[in-house]
């Protein structure tokens, strides 16, 4: 498991790898409105981590992990 | 290319032969200390040389292979296979990257962790002691260069953060700042930097900037890493290169003061207002109350709203009061920066505290004594002229001065010690005179006159040891190598200057061979020797030209004789034509001399082809698990350069083959009563004007009979054809177009490629090849080449009016025969010339030209017997000239399309020669 | 014009030093191994010699022993060496170099060194 799509979100699970960063790209530039849900995402390359910071796309949810939370914290900007 | 790249190019490749060759001879002889000691040399050299430039990967992984050759060397590690096999891959990794720096200048970045793995695995064999020793340096130089780079500011942590690393630091830990800057390849490398960082140990705080503004996301590129990841971790040294083993050189580690930490931070509101406090306070800090300190800071504190610059100090202000022991210095800087609301300047402390720290270095050394030197009052030496020295200068003039006394010291009575010590006082005087400074001068010279009469280092000594305790103290900031040296000897020196008798050391300080050395020197004069030994490395593009403008000399030159003919023919005057001739003559000796020096120039051995051949035959043999034997003879025979580039690939194509085809593997070899190990011989040797190769194995041969019939099953020959080969010719066959013997298309050799290929490519530079073959026994592969390709023989060849040149290299005879002895068979014409069946063509027909070819008075037609391959043919022509050198010009655009030509040709006259392609036509 | 032999094994490293030293007005020779060091200082006198450690047939030690013990030249040297360790150091010096920079040379560091050995005003 790495992204599920669903209409206007996007759920990261577990860890997301270097390949789902070109499909996430394609996938939110059609969804200017999406929300990102990290809640159970463990870690994720860095490529989707540049992906979501170009696009400047809201942060629904955090990561539980406390520690992949604290370093997005330093860069992803709160929903 | 600048000229430096240029060498250092052509000079890496030199070295990377060298070790290959010192390598694979090693693996026969692993004990020979000479060769071990010669390989470390050439590692060592090409590694030094690397450092001129800013080629990392490539110094990174000659360093290792220095250190590991170094290792081997002095016997700390044993020479293995598995080692040579590493080496040999570590250096193809250098010509790799000889190669990328000449196309493009630069090294590509994806090469950057190849050349940490390869240098890694290099290191593991080398013992694990004196790897950590290494991984040490290499984190120390990180260190060093980063803390000078940056300029640390962490104003960035929040406060807690910097709170607990500050309270960590007085628990004795220590923090280094770490900043992971991952280059932008680095994903298709299958990196994730990402979590390469979260993986640091120790992380007290990290985080991730972006090195960029983010594009429109249409125009991200999300695999070009642009993401820094900066860590604040107390993990060691050592656990962080480990963590950061593959990218060492994305990475700064800058070692955190704990005063970093302390920056206060918050709305200032106003601006500062807070004197009385500061006032009370520092009263309370000069009278070392700081129980009285802590609840006015306290109170204050609770009245501030928390997210004031006052309440974020005034926290700092109870840590660092709370801190054992209490830093006055500190909390009186921290108050300070109150009245201002400044950041406290910490710098204050640092240059204090260095101070200190100096202060008691400098007494817990022994101190330097101050009674003057032995002799003051004769060696009165002062600097005060000396003219004010840049930083740079000042510090090279104390450097050297201090290894000049270190020499002078050196008392070990060597042979040679007498000659070290005017060395050193030439030295003393030259930087003297570079100074300027006139009294030096003088009093060197005196010092050195003393010195050389009573044959002692000791004036100098006590020179140097003056100058010392005059001279104001110029020591740089930074410590090298060398100045690091200085006090060390200046103590010593003391020891030796007082002691009482300092002409003690001195009488046998010159050698009793000294005097008798100078009458019989060593290395008497030879300057033949030294003549003969000169070199000029030389641009092939100029050798080019060169050749290009004797060419056009050579044919220039050939107008001579046609303007000799007109002045005697068209205009009468004999006298001239003559004297033109005669000049013609002196001319034409100078050009064919010239054409023969330019020859000589271009001139290569062999060895340049043959000398990958070992590393070839070791590699391939070993894939396939056969065994052998490669012997080289002849490798110093010379041709021209583009005979031997163009030879290159059909031997390394016939050198596959034989290992792939024709050695057999150990067991079938025993089992046909040969000895296990095969063995290939390539052997090249000079016949007249040609180049002949040899290629010689001791194999299973080729059967002629599955050559001819697969040379039937592929409709290289016909059935009649079939019937009648001889076997000689039959094994010839597969260097026929679309043959290839194997079954299976190998992975080394076979590639679909057949030994077409290698014929098409020698007779390309007008060579030929010839197989012979025995069933079990061997085959053997002849190539004949010509020495130099760039000046053609032609023969003049006329016919229908028309001239044409035929490269002599083919021409058997020119014979005239009568009509009566052409015999017609069918369509095609034969006659018997010397007991032989010749078939004879006509070239005005082969040329589709209509006209019967003449026939002289006498009843006969001229033919040229020509030798095509193996074959021998006649060629019915009109009649013959006389032969001439000519440059050949390849045809090009629509010409080169023409298959009867193979170039042209300009005359002495100033017209154009078709050169015709035998092969072409016939 | 000054006169200045550089002793080293390494192509590339003679063109480097004989760029620097040239762009600076001196005139240099070159050698590639200490033999052929020897034979050009028995030949000439030079003003100094810019000496590597490890060649060929005879390294760069045996190099200024044979210089100073034979008497053949007493003018300074400079030995250029990879390492950096104060034995190398010292086993220069001992050789009778008279003063050591550690590869890869910077250009004004060989030629501060340059003009205060051979005595020219800087």
């Amino acid at each position: 498991m790495a992204i599920e799509y669903k209409k206007n979100q996007a759920l990261f699970v577990d860890v997301v790898s270097v390949d789902e960063a070109e499909t996430f790209l394609d996938w939110l530039q059609n969804k200017p409105n999406a929300k990102i849900d990290l809640s159970r995402c463990n870690h994720l390359h860095p490529a989707n981590l540049q992906v979501l910071l170009a696009s400047k796309v809201a942060i629904a949810v955090w990561p539980k992990d406390a520690n992949l939370k604290a370093w997005l914290e330093t860069v992803l900007q709160p929903a | 290319m600048n000229p430096l790249l240029e060498q250092f190019l052509s000079e890496s490749r030199e070295f990377l032969q060298g070790i290959a060759e010192k390598l694979m001879q090693l693996e026969d002889t692993p004990d020979d200390s000479h060769l071990l000691v010669e390989l470390f040399r050439l590692v060592h050299t090409l590694k030094g040389n690397s450092g001129l430039f800013e080629f990392p990967e490539m110094t990174r992984v000659l360093h290792a292979g220095e250190d590991l050759m170094d290792a081997v060397r002095d016997g700390r590690v044993a020479f293995s296979q598995q080692l040579a096999d590493q080496l040999l891959d570590a250096m193809d990794f250098v010509s790799a990257l000889c190669d990328q720096i000449e196309d493009g200048g630069k090294i590509e970045a994806e090469l950057t962790v190849d050349s940490y793995r390869l240098s890694e695995s290099l290191r593991a064999l080398m013992a694990s002691q004196q790897k950590q020793a290494e991984v040490n340096d290499q984190i120390e130089k990180i260190t060093q260069v980063s803390a000078e780079a940056v300029k640390l500011d962490l104003s960035k942590l929040p406060e807690p953060v910097r709170i607990e690393a500050y309270k960590r630091t007085m628990a004795g830990e220590s923090f280094y700042w770490l900043i992971y800057s991952p280059i932008e390849t680095c994903f298709f490398q299958g990196e994730d930097p990402f979590f390469t960082a979260r993986q640091t140990p120790e992380t007290l705080w990290g985080q991730i900037t972006a090195r960029e503004s983010w594009p429109k996301l249409s125009d991200l590129d999300a695999y070009r890493c642009v993401l820094d990841y900066e860590i604040l971790t107390s993990a060691s040294h050592v656990e962080l290169l480990e963590q950061y083993r593959y990218v060492p050189d994305q990475i700064q580690l800058i070692p955190v003061d704990r005063w970093s930490f302390v920056i206060p931070q918050g709305d200032p509101n106003g601006g500062a207002v807070y004197e009385d406090f500061v006032i009370d306070a520092l009263q309370y800090l000069d009278a070392g109350d700081l129980d009285s300190l802590r609840p006015v800071a306290e109170s204050m504190l609770q009245l501030s709203n928390p997210d004031l610059w006052l309440s974020s100090a005034l926290r700092w202000l109870l840590l660092l009061i709370d801190t054992v022991p209490p830093n006055h210095q500190a909390i009186t800087i921290l108050i300070e920066s109150l009245r201002s609301l400044n950041a406290p300047d910490w710098s204050l402390l640092k240059a204090n505290t260095n101070e200190l720290e100096q202060k008691s270095t400098v007494t817990t050394e022994p101190s330097i004594p101050e009674q003057s030197p032995s002799e003051p009052e004769q060696i009165n030496t002062t600097f005060i002229d000396s003219k004010e020295l840049s930083e740079e200068d000042a510090l090279a003039l104390e450097t050297i001065f201090a290894a000049q006394l270190q020499i002078l010291q050196i008392d070990d009575q060597a042979s040679w010690q007498f000659g070290r010590v005017k060395a050193a006082a030439g030295v003393l005087l030259n930087c003297c005179k570079a100074i300027g400074d006139e009294k030096a001068i003088a009093s060197i010279e005196v010092a050195i006159e003393k010195s050389l009469s009573s044959e002692s280092s000791a004036p100098l000594l006590a020179w140097l040891k003056a100058r010392q305790q005059t001279t104001p103290a110029v020591k740089p900031a930074e410590s090298t190598v060398v100045s690091a040296e200085l006090p060390l000897g200046l103590v010593s020196l003391e020891e030796q200057a007082t002691s009482p008798e300092p002409e003690q050391i001195t009488p046998e300080i010159i050698s009793p061979e000294l005097v008798s050395a100078e009458e019989l020197p060593k290395f008497s004069r030879r300057p033949d020797d030294m003549a003969s030994a000169k070199s000029l490395k030389v641009d092939q593009s100029k050798i080019d030209r060169l050749m290009n403008l004797i060419g056009e000399i050579v044919v220039s030159k050939n107008a001579l004789p046609y303007l000799a003919q007109r002045a005697e023919e068209q205009f009468g005057v004999r006298e001239l034509s003559r004297e033109i001739k005669a000049q013609y003559a002196v001319i034409n000796r100078i050009a064919e001399e010239m054409q023969d020096a330019i020859m000589q120039v271009r001139m290569m051995p062999v060895s340049f082809v043959f000398q990958r051949f070992p590393r070839l035959v070791r590699d391939i043999s070993r894939k396939l698990g056969k065994e052998v034997h490669l012997v080289l003879e002849g490798e110093e025979t010379e041709a021209d350069k583009n005979i031997i580039e163009s030879l290159a690939d059909p031997l390394i194509h016939i050198v596959r083959n034989s290992l792939d085809h024709g050695l057999e593997l150990p067991e079938v070899r025993r089992a046909a009563g040969k000895p296990a190990t095969g063995t290939l011989t390539i052997k090249a040797n000079q016949e007249g004007d040609q180049v002949i190769i040899e290629i010689n194995d001791d194999g299973k041969g080729i059967d002629p009979e599955v050559i001819k019939r697969k040379a039937y099953e592929k409709n290289i020959i016909d059935e009649a054809t079939l019937e009648r080969i001889t076997d000689r010719e039959a094994v010839n066959l597969i260097f026929a177009a679309g043959f290839s013997t194997a079954e299976v298309v190998s992975d080394l050799s076979g590639r679909g490629v057949g030994m077409d290929v290698v014929r098409t490519a020698v007779e390309k530079v007008n060579g030929t090849i010839q197989l012979e073959s025995e069933v079990g026994l061997g085959t053997k592969i002849r190539i004949s080449l010509p020495l130099s390709m760039a000046v053609t023989k032609v023969m003049i060849i006329e016919s229908d009016n028309q001239v044409f040149g035929l490269p002599m290299d083919h021409v058997v005879e020119i014979v005239r025969i009568p009509v009566s002895e052409l015999i017609s068979i069918k369509q095609s014409k034969t006659t018997v010339f010397r007991g032989k069946i010749v078939a004879l063509k006509t070239l005005n027909s082969l040329l589709g030209l209509p006209t019967e070819p003449l026939v002289n008075s006498d009843n006969e037609v001229a033919v040229l017997i020509a030798r095509i391959g193996n074959e021998v043919m006649g060629l019915i022509v009109d009649d013959f000239h006389e032969t001439i050198d000519v440059i050949q010009k390849p045809l090009t655009g629509v010409l080169a399309g023409l298959g009867a030509y193979s170039g042209s040709a300009l005359m002495g006259d100033g017209s154009v020669l078709m050169i015709l392609n035998v092969r072409g036509i016939l | 014009m000054k006169r200045i032999l550089i002793v080293d094994d390494a192509a590339t490293v003679r063109m480097y030093h004989r760029n620097i030293l040239e762009s600076a007005g001196y005139s240099v020779d070159e050698a590639m191994n200490g033999i052929e060091a020897i034979e050009k200082a028995l030949q000439e006198a030079f003003d100094l010699y810019i000496v590597d450690v490890n060649m060929p047939k005879l390294d760069g030690y045996g190099f200024l022993r044979e210089l100073r013990g034979e008497n053949i030249s007493q003018v300074p040297a400079i030995m250029v060496s990879t390492e950096a360790a104060e034995n190398d150091q010292t086993a220069a010096y001992r050789a009778g170099a008279n003063g050591y920079l550690v590869k890869p040379v910077k250009p004004v560091q060989l030629l501060t060194h340059v003009r205060l050995l051979i005595g020219e005003t800087i």
